[in-house]
């Protein structure tokens, strides 16, 4: 269970909020003991990354990015760490090169409205095509602003609402067909967004 | 799996049903033999309710509010239907007055989309603590033309759900929204939400920086360090170990 390997951490450091685990749980639980690469965003003291890969098994390909150049020092067998800007599209394209398309993507970097929505843009369409691509720390977004004012730019959360458009019926062939067609659900919690990748066949649903 | 109940009633499915069954494959199986209060809301047949008794097990008690077909005033065991209008919210406080609080609810009312939110604003709250509730048939409007691209303001409940995304966050930047206390997640599907319940303390919301000692311990060390460094400096400096008091004038 990775709410018992965070509990009895005694390697690097890990800093996480306790009701991410579930989530983890429920969304990387199929990946366990597969060939799969996980990208973190946001290396932090790097425990996270040891975590990840205690969790996912031998087969597990473990990269980190940060745009801090000492987070090269958790590098380990498994984990790799790449010194780059979130929001810069032809790094994150020369991390696709060298290690391929991640299955999974967390997003734990700058908590920057502007990096999230660039980052998001530009990766979610290269994650395979049962990925998880996700966000957390988005209550970080909302506290940027002042008190309850929600209007201040939040690009992110706008375009996620947007995106909830494309589950309704007629969302399917209209405005954002393309996302819907590859995206198996979408789904809210406490500062986490989690998108859930599919390939769907045009116009042609499961069937029996 | 719910799909192979359905292969044992023989029964036509369509299209349209079978893009909800890995939901509730996701969300229901937690419930599967226990006892569990299943609402559902909208027009359904009734041969559906038997399919969801023979699916959740002998403890379940499913309940069709609405408009059932094929219901001839004879009910079978562990099932009930009661007619009558599911935005009245005298109505609804009724059947909870009558048979309990609901574990689940699947509202599938919801072409009609205004049936949906009246429904969810006063039902969800009274959903038991780790309830599903689930509303299929999001529908914007009726897209005549495949070519037509405009989502016209999207649906109320849409709407709806486009606020509660906010409100999942509001305890962050000080705003009290009950929804939050109660809510672990929101989901979009094919043409469905679904709200995960849960009872939220302040226990479980909290970040957590671990190990919690060994951080604490090497903190100390680099502290002490720097203090050594910064003596060090100073003799360097001024060829004492210790300030002077006449550094600053």
């Amino acid at each position: 269970m990775l709410y018992h390997d965070f509990l009895t951490n005694d390697q690097r450091t890990i800093h996480k909020w306790l009701h991410y685990f579930p989530i983890y749980e429920k969304f990387f639980n199929k990946f366990i003991n597969n060939s799969v690469t996980l990208w973190e965003i946001g290396v932090f003291k790097g425990g996270s990354l040891q975590m990840w890969k205690r969790y996912l098994g031998p087969f597990a390909i473990i990269v980190g990015i940060d745009i801090d150049s000492r987070c090269k020092t958790v590098e380990e067998n498994q984990i790799h760490v790449r010194t780059g800007d979130q929001s810069d599209t032809k790094f994150l394209q020369s991390v696709i090169d060298e290690f391929g398309a991640p299955d999974i993507v967390i997003d734990d970097g700058s908590h920057r409205d502007k990096d999230i929505y660039t980052t998001f843009n530009f990766l979610y369409e290269k994650v395979s095509k049962n990925g998880i691509y996700l966000v957390e720390d988005l209550h970080a977004l909302y506290m940027d602003g002042t008190g309850n004012d929600l209007k201040d730019k939040m690009e992110f959360i706008d375009l996620c609402k947007e995106l909830t458009e494309c589950f309704s019926d007629c969302g399917h062939n209209g405005c954002r067909g393309r996302f819907f067609e590859m995206t198996y659900s979408m789904s809210f919690y406490d500062s986490v967004a989690v998108f859930q990748k599919a390939e769907r066949m045009k116009g042609k649903q499961g069937k029996i | 799996m719910f799909c192979e109940t359905l292969m044992v009633h023989e029964r036509e499915i369509t299209d349209k049903w079978m893009r909800y069954f890995t939901i509730y494959e996701e969300y229901l199986q937690k419930f599967k033999n226990q006892s569990v209060v299943l609402w559902l809301l909208g027009s359904v047949e009734y041969d559906i309710l038997r399919i969801w008794r023979k699916y959740l097990g002998a403890l379940s008690v499913i309940v069709g509010i609405g408009d059932i077909h094929g219901y001839k005033n004879n009910e079978d065991d562990q099932i009930l239907v009661r007619v009558g209008d599911q935005t009245n919210a005298s109505f609804l406080q009724s059947l909870i007055d009558e048979i309990g609080l609901p574990d689940v609810i699947v509202d599938s009312s919801s072409r009609d989309s205004q049936d949906a939110s009246e429904t969810f604003n006063f039902l969800y709250e009274k959903v038991s603590k780790n309830g599903i509730y689930i509303v299929e048939g999001l529908r914007t409007i009726e897209s005549q033309d495949e070519n037509d691209l405009k989502v016209e303001g999207g649906s109320s409940f849409l709407n709806l759900c486009k606020g509660l995304i906010d409100a999942l966050n509001a305890r962050h930047y000080g705003a009290e929204i009950d929804f939050a206390d109660v809510t672990f997640s929101m989901s979009f599907y094919d043409s469905a939400v679904v709200f995960q319940k849960v009872a939220w303390s302040s226990d479980s919301l909290k970040p957590i920086m671990l190990p919690a000692v060994n951080k604490r311990a090497v903190e100390e060390i680099i502290d002490f360090g720097n203090r050594v460094l910064s003596r060090f400096r100073l003799f360097w400096k001024t060829g004492s170990f210790f300030r002077s008091g006449k550094e600053n004038g």
